[in-house]
């Protein structure tokens, strides 16, 4: 597994306002795999996600220590930015930009970091990536719509758009379909399994049933520690730790 | 029942006695200043300000000095406070977790409080008297010590209202912290800066203490900074007092003027500009 990861992490901890929250974290995110993250509320699972994209750089009382690969390139010889283009992200709410147009939402990434040549080129790849997030039929018809006024589900696939639009090698979802209902969720899940086949996909779920539908791997995190990882038909099959065997049946 | 009712009664009676004080000022702005500004009309925004004695025939009648005094002095003043005020607020809202953002902002807070009188005097001893004179420049510079923190500490809030989740979500997609703060939320942030930049101005072009000391006075009509000018709120000041009655009529127009004309539709485009706020 080791030898195809798009994302390693040796030994991470991260500690918020002196309180460790990660403790010794090492994964192996293999490239083009939907790799879920599970465990109960307040196990670490979002700190992880936000070591992986720095984002905890915003917050001074939270201190971040040890590894992390992506595409084989320590993150720390990176600039946050320079990192976070490779390393996307969709929130747990849904986060448009609420006063941009579903058109601008998904262009404004595409704009400042010039990847399309012209006007033409521009709308192709806002249209690409739209439909890759199974939104564009319904959107395609009033682009200039405010992101506002979308439904939680479309805003939330308006996100994935935006974060697919400028094509990072790593996909991060910070428990994407909690504030959704089941359909929206359906929808969602649908179309992250869809999205594997070009990016690299890290999951942060709760909810043990998501993990087993839509991920290839699985890492259970409990109290700041990983527990157990391994392909997800063999944790849910055959845990082997009693914890994890606790958890996928729903008494943790 | 009867004492909630009773106790509500005395709630209204209280702030509707605010409102009259309110409505008591305004109205006698208008009762007083308008028939003014009607009698004189065009005049009064052309004219020299008439001087204390006129001795041969029918004086000129006019403000035009003061009027164009107070956009001077107001312009100058905003083009110093906005910019200082404007990048001392973003600080206050993104770092208010460090030592410099919390000074600001107990910087900020406090210099409202301060009485304006006192920008003038500090403005005074540090320009007017090594430049041996009063000017236009000088009564801006005291004005914008009084409107910097109105600038800074609204546009702190209108950073602050942007919800964090909006801003990482500019991160996220790998854009400079700058440039989510500067051009992905500049939509979001607009009406909360130019509004808190329309409450300065308005803050502004009402004070005549910081000018006192600064901007001094001229009855004729001046365009260079570098000399003294009257304005609106000094000549009020200066000829509210008076025995003579067309400097009181004069007196009368000019809060007409700058309450009526300058200051309330700034506060009400303000108002609005926050209201259309929507997310």
């Amino acid at each position: 597994m080791s030898s195809e990861a798009m994302v390693k992490i040796r030994d991470l901890n991260v500690r918020i306002k002196g309180k460790d929250v990660l403790k010794g974290i090492n994964l192996d995110i293999p490239k083009n795999s939907i790799f879920a993250i599970m465990g109960p509320s307040g196990s670490g699972k979002s700190t992880l996600l936000r070591a992986i994209n720095k984002l905890w750089d915003l917050y001074p009382d939270v201190e971040v220590k040890g590894k992390i690969f992506v595409d084989g390139v320590d993150v720390d010889s990176m600039e946050p930015h320079q990192l976070r283009r490779l390393v996307g992200m969709v929130f747990q709410r849904p986060n448009p930009f609420p006063h941009l147009s579903v058109f601008d939402n998904v262009a404004l990434g595409l704009k400042i970091h010039k990847m399309a040549k012209d006007k033409k080129e521009l709308r192709k790849n806002v249209e690409w990536a739209l439909k890759k997030a199974y939104l564009w039929e319904e959107v395609k018809d009033d682009l200039k719509r405010k992101a506002h006024t979308l439904s939680g589900g479309q805003q939330q696939r308006l996100c994935i758009a935006r974060a697919i639009a400028l094509k990072p090698k790593v996909l991060l979802m910070d428990e994407p379909t909690s504030a959704l209902d089941v359909v929206s969720t359906k929808k969602i899940e649908e179309n992250i399994v869809s999205l594997k086949n070009d990016f690299t996909i890290i999951i942060v779920t709760h909810n043990p049933q998501q993990a087993a539908r839509i991920s290839d791997y699985v890492a259970f995190i409990y109290q700041g520690e990983v527990v157990e990882v391994g392909p997800t038909a063999e944790i849910f099959t055959r845990p082997k730790h009693p914890l994890t065997e606790k958890y996928v049946v729903g008494k943790v | 029942m009867r004492r909630g009712v009773l106790w509500i009664g005395i709630i209204y009676a209280i702030s509707l006695s605010a409102l009259a004080a309110l409505l008591w000022v305004l109205g006698s702005i208008l009762v007083n200043g308008l028939p003014v500004v009607l009698k004189y009309g065009a005049e009064l925004f052309l004219n020299d300000i008439p001087p204390p004695l006129f001795f041969f025939g029918e004086p000129q009648v006019g403000l035009a000095p003061a009027i164009v005094g107070t956009l001077m002095v107001t312009g100058i003043a905003f083009l110093i406070a906005f910019p200082l005020g404007f990048v001392s607020g973003v600080v206050i809202a993104e770092f208010g977790h460090t030592r410099w953002g919390r000074f600001l902002e107990d910087l900020a807070s406090t210099l409202v409080e301060v009485p304006t009188i006192t920008a003038g005097v500090a403005v005074y001893w540090t320009l007017v008297v090594p430049m041996k004179g009063f000017s236009a420049l000088a009564g801006g510079l005291a004005l914008s010590l009084v409107m910097i923190p109105y600038v800074a500490l609204y546009t702190a809030e209108s950073y602050r209202k942007v919800p964090k989740v909006i801003k990482e979500g500019g991160l996220a997609l790998g854009l400079k912290y700058t440039t989510v703060l500067f051009k992905v939320i500049r939509g979001l942030v607009l009406p909360g800066v130019v509004s808190g930049a329309l409450m300065a101005v308005a803050k502004g072009a009402g004070e005549a203490a910081p000018l006192l000391f600064t901007a001094g006075w001229s009855d004729r009509l001046s365009l260079d900074p570098f000399s003294p000018t009257a304005t609106l709120s000094v000549l009020i000041y200066k000829f509210g007092f008076s025995s003579q009655d067309l400097w009181l009529e004069l007196s009368w127009a000019a809060s007409f003027i700058l309450v009526f004309m300058i200051i309330l539709p700034l506060i009400v485009i303000s108002r609005l500009l926050v209201k259309r706020h929507v997310v």
